[in-house]
Order: structure tokens, then sequence, then C-alpha cells
């Protein structure tokens, strides 16, 4: 009787031991605590990703932006950052932060969350939207998209309409292509510029969460 | 092989090994089914695919697809207006490959046929597995088949591991931490948390903003969601079923032209029906102020019932689909499930007077 239960504990303590080497702690959304707040991102070396070798870049004739203007660079050189009427816009920040520089928002939507627990919401002002992610009863930003031409990006002074060629003089040929998207990559944000006909046509500042 | 049964000692060992095996099973399932989520209070959504088992009833409706349909069809309304059976096999974020596999499972399990199915085609934008949480919420909750391994190596993200989901064991193991009183109740039972893939919100959040769409230049089905429509088309057609395709009228994640013009031309190349109900919206009654509980991505039950009232008189007219409310047992099933679903309507009407708010969303736990 001894050695069959002895023979028992050795069976469930190896299958313990066995799962307990393998996957990453993650639980179902709505019931993750402590473990959605460790929010993985994706390496720092992100950056030095080379180009996707699948996707070809078309070529363009390209026409200078003449709207095209030197910024000012947030004091965070390892990311992107955007400055809108005078608040600096940081990605994986508390929104409420940006909330009460800014005032309240033209119109705020809420849906849930596709990757955690919680609610994913989206604030719009003139011009833009920010979209958050929720953890710990507060929301992140996780984007900051453009939807007019009055709008530019903070370093270089991009905006919806502008030739991609502007862009690459900007923020240099150190990007990612694919279907359109022109995407450039500072630690954990992304500045991408999606274009048709190589006039831009989307500006989203992203932070990179892995789920 | 004889001497084994003859020999004292050899036989004793037979036994013991054999118990210790039984009992390792035992236990290891067990604790399965303990730490695995029991949906009854958080994520409702991951209970929704388990339920078609317990339905002891054939159908002739079969809804597929996304929130879209479990939200925002009522099946009890289609019962009462049209003597229509139907059951939803909806969870969050199904893709189309969930859906075909999950249409497979439901016609392995029918005895009788459903004469029609219908396929919402707003999961058609995703080409590609997406989230692991989403994945355990449709394919945990299928019964272990052929078609549900089938399904998890098509739907697996490339960091899950497919025998997790052949034993949650080893995904759920950690959550001894958050064990409650809840995973106690539900270990021999299942919460009930809709009336035949129905769920029931009787709140109202109306509509204050819609935000804009992110600009995109690809619109551009994938040739996987397109592959798993037409099997769609092909599993329908071997079985006699007609397939109908709808999208619902959810104001919210946007649905572009570009994608609009795909299912009709899909629509047409296979002769099936297609209806985009964003166009229909005053015909159907919608209002957005009253009949959505979340600003506009769902329906309320207020408005799936009247979605379900304009859906099924077309149903019935195209497909002559027959009114099962003069067979006296089926009608008694029907009539049981309608007081259920009529007591928890009253019953969050009842707390929205009171508090403002719902907290009563299981189906089985009322008074």
């Amino acid at each position: 009787m001894k050695k069959l239960v002895l023979l028992l504990a050795l069976m469930i303590l190896v299958t313990f031991i066995l799962t307990a080497c393998g996957e990453e702690e993650v639980d179902v959304p709505a019931e993750d605590t402590e473990e959605t707040q460790e929010v993985d991102v994706v390496p720092d070396d992100a950056s030095d990703n080379e180009q996707l070798a699948e996707t070809t870049e078309p070529e363009y004739n390209y026409i200078d932006d003449t709207d095209a203007h030197e910024g000012t660079t947030p004091d965070a050189p390892d990311a992107f950052a955007f400055i809108f009427r005078d608040v600096l816009i940081e990605m994986n920040q508390d929104v409420s932060q940006v909330i009460s520089a800014l005032g309240d928002p033209d119109g705020e939507f809420e849906a849930p969350s596709c990757a955690f627990d919680g609610i994913d919401r989206i604030f719009a002002y003139p011009g833009i939207q920010i979209y958050t992610y929720p953890l710990d009863d507060s929301d992140f930003i996780h984007t900051v998209a453009f939807f007019d031409d009055s709008i530019r990006t903070t370093e270089g002074g991009i905006r919806l309409g502008a030739n991609i060629q502007a862009v690459i003089d900007v923020y240099g040929d150190d990007y990612e292509y694919e279907v359109g998207m022109y995407t450039f990559t500072r630690g954990r944000t992304v500045l991408e510029f999606l274009t048709d006909d190589g006039i831009v046509i989307g500006i989203s500042y992203r932070y990179l969460i892995e789920i | 092989m004889k001497r084994i049964f003859t020999n004292p000692d050899t036989r004793l060992r037979v036994i013991k090994i054999t118990t210790a095996i039984v009992v390792f099973v035992l236990i290891f399932f067990s604790l399965q089914r303990l730490l695995m989520p029991k949906y009854a209070s958080f994520a409702l959504e991951g209970g929704l695919i388990r339920e078609y088992y317990n339905s002891t009833m054939d159908q002739d409706l079969i809804l597929i697809g996304d929130c879209e349909v479990y939200a925002n069809f009522s099946t009890i309304a289609l019962w009462e207006e049209f003597g229509i059976t139907s059951f939803i096999r909806g969870s969050p974020q199904q893709l189309v490959w969930k859906s075909y596999y999950l249409l497979e499972d439901t016609l392995r399990h029918a005895n009788q046929m459903p004469q029609v199915v219908v396929f919402n085609v707003m999961a058609m934008q995703y080409g590609e597995p997406l989230y692991e949480p989403y994945n355990r919420l449709t394919l945990d909750g299928m019964r272990m088949s052929s078609t549900k391994i089938r399904a998890i190596q098509t739907s697996r993200t490339e960091d899950e591991d497919w025998l997790s989901y052949i034993f949650p064991f080893f995904r759920f193991k950690d959550n001894w931490r958050y064990l409650s009183s809840e995973d106690f109740r539900y270990f021999f039972r299942d919460p009930q948390v809709s009336i035949n893939g129905f769920m029931i919100r009787s709140d109202v959040v109306p509509v204050s903003f819609i935000p804009q769409p992110m600009p995109r230049v690809d619109f551009q089905f994938s040739d996987m969601a397109y592959y798993y429509l037409e099997r769609m088309v092909q599993l329908t057609n071997e079985h006699d079923i007609e397939l109908v395709l709808i999208k619902a009228p959810n104001l919210f994640p946007y649905w572009f032209s570009e994608w609009d013009e795909q299912i009709v031309a899909f629509a047409e190349k296979h002769d099936l029906l297609y209806i985009n109900f964003l166009n229909y919206q005053d015909e159907i009654g919608l209002d957005w102020y009253i009949h959505s509980f979340n600003a506009g991505l769902h329906l309320n039950v207020f408005g799936a019932e009247l979605m379900s009232r304009y859906f099924g008189r077309i149903l019935q007219e195209k497909f002559d689909l027959p009114d099962r409310r003069s067979e006296p047992d089926v009608a008694a099933m029907w009539d049981a499930m309608a007081e259920q679903y009529h007591n928890l309507i009253r019953i969050q009407q009842e707390e929205i007077a009171s508090t403002g708010r719902i907290s009563t969303f299981l189906i089985d736990t009322n008074p």
C-alpha cells in the first residue's frame, strides 16, 4: 500500500514539475490580475529588424512636402512620443494624465478588450483618436492615430497628405515596409505611415504590446 | 499471458499498477475540472460553446459567428414569433475557421440536419489566428473529437501548445491560487449562460459617439478566410442545407463597403442569400439610443427581438422553415426555455430599476 501511495505521489509530483517547466503563466483575460501586469514588449533591439525581405517597396515620383518642418523631439530618444496642444503624449502612459491636461475629449467609446480584462477605450480630440488598454483599474495609451491634416507628427511635422519621401527625409530609411505601411521603430514604440500611391493616408503612434 | 494472471504476485502487481493509473487519471481530470475557468461570474461568453451539447433538441436553424450573432439574435423571439427552432453557435472573436469547425461539430452532433445555417461575415476581415484568450473561449468549450483537434491546429497562434487544448490542466494549472467557491459550486455542472446560444442583456447604453475607422489600403479578404468560407459552402451543400450570409447591423467595428462588395460577389458566385442588415436598420426598427447595451457594439435583448422578428420572417418566407409550435413535445421544451428567458429579463429590469445596473446574467440561478 505504501508503494502505491508513493507511486501516486510521484506521478502527481512529476506532472507538476513537468508543467511548471512549461509555458509562461497566463490566464484567461478576466481572471488575470498579477500576470497581466507584466506587459511584455518587444525587445529593445526591435529597431534593428531588417526590412521585410519578401515585400517589395513600390517606386514613386516624389514631390517635396513643403509644409514639413523640424519639430521638437521629446526627451525620450528611445521612444516615439507626440506633442498635441502642448501636451506630451507618450505611449503606454496613463491616459488620465493626458486627459486632465487636454480637457474632456469630444467623444469617448468603450469596447470589451480584445486581449485584456476590462474595456478598451477610444478618446477623440479634434484630428486625433487616442486608444487605450486597461490594466489595474487604469487605462494606458497604446495608439494615437491622426484623422485630419491639421495634425502633424512632432518630429518633422509630417501630416496626412504628405509625400512618403518627406517621411523618409525626416525619419530615415531604417523602416519596415508592408502593403503600403512604413513602420519606424524606436524601442517599444513605432510610428506608422500608411500610404496609398506614395501619399500618406494614415499616421499612428503605437506602443508594442505582447499579449 | 495466462501465467501473469495465475501467478499471485504478478496478479497483485498488475492490480496495483492498474489501480494507480486509474487513481492518477481520476485525480488528474478532477484537478483539471477544478482549475478550469467556470465562466460563471466573468467572461460568461466562455460558456457558450459547451451549451450546445446539453441541448436534446434538433434545430431547424443554426446561426454561426462571433458576438454579432450571440448578442443580436433572440432564439426565443424566433420561437415565439414563428415557431422556428434555432441554436446559436457563437463565441467572441470567432474567426472563420473556428466557425467552420463549429459547423462541422454541430452537424456531427445533430440527429436531424438543420434546414438553414446562417453565417455572420464580420470575421472575414481576419486572415490569421489572433489571440489565445479568444481561442480558449471557443475551443475549450468544444467536445473532444477529430473536428476539435483540427480546429485547434488551425486556430492556435505560434506560441500556443496544442497539447494544452487537449489537456487544459496544463494551461490552467496556476489557477489554484485563484480558486473560489464558484469553482466548487460548478464542479459537477456548468452554469447556464444562454438560451440556446443567445446571451440576454436588458440594459441600455446608448450610442453617443462612433469612432472613425483606422484608414487602410488593403481590403482584400485573406485566402485563409475565403478557404474556410468555401468549405462552409461545400459542407452545407453536402448535407443539402441552405447557407445564408449576413452582416449584423452593428455600428462598430466598422464594416467597409469594399468588404461588402466581396461578400456580395461571393454570394452571387455561390448562389447564396446575403443580407447586410446595416442597410435595413429603419425597417427593422432599430433605435441605437435604446437598443444597445454597449453603445452600438451589440444589441440588447429588445433590439435582438426586433432583429429576430425581421430576419425570422425572411427565413420563413424564403426557406419555408416549419412552425413547430403545434408539436407538443417541442413546444413544451421551448415554452419552458421561454419562461426562463422572460424571467431573466424581468429580474434584470428590476435590478436596473433599483440599482441602475444588472448583476444577474446566469439563466439557471434565478429565483
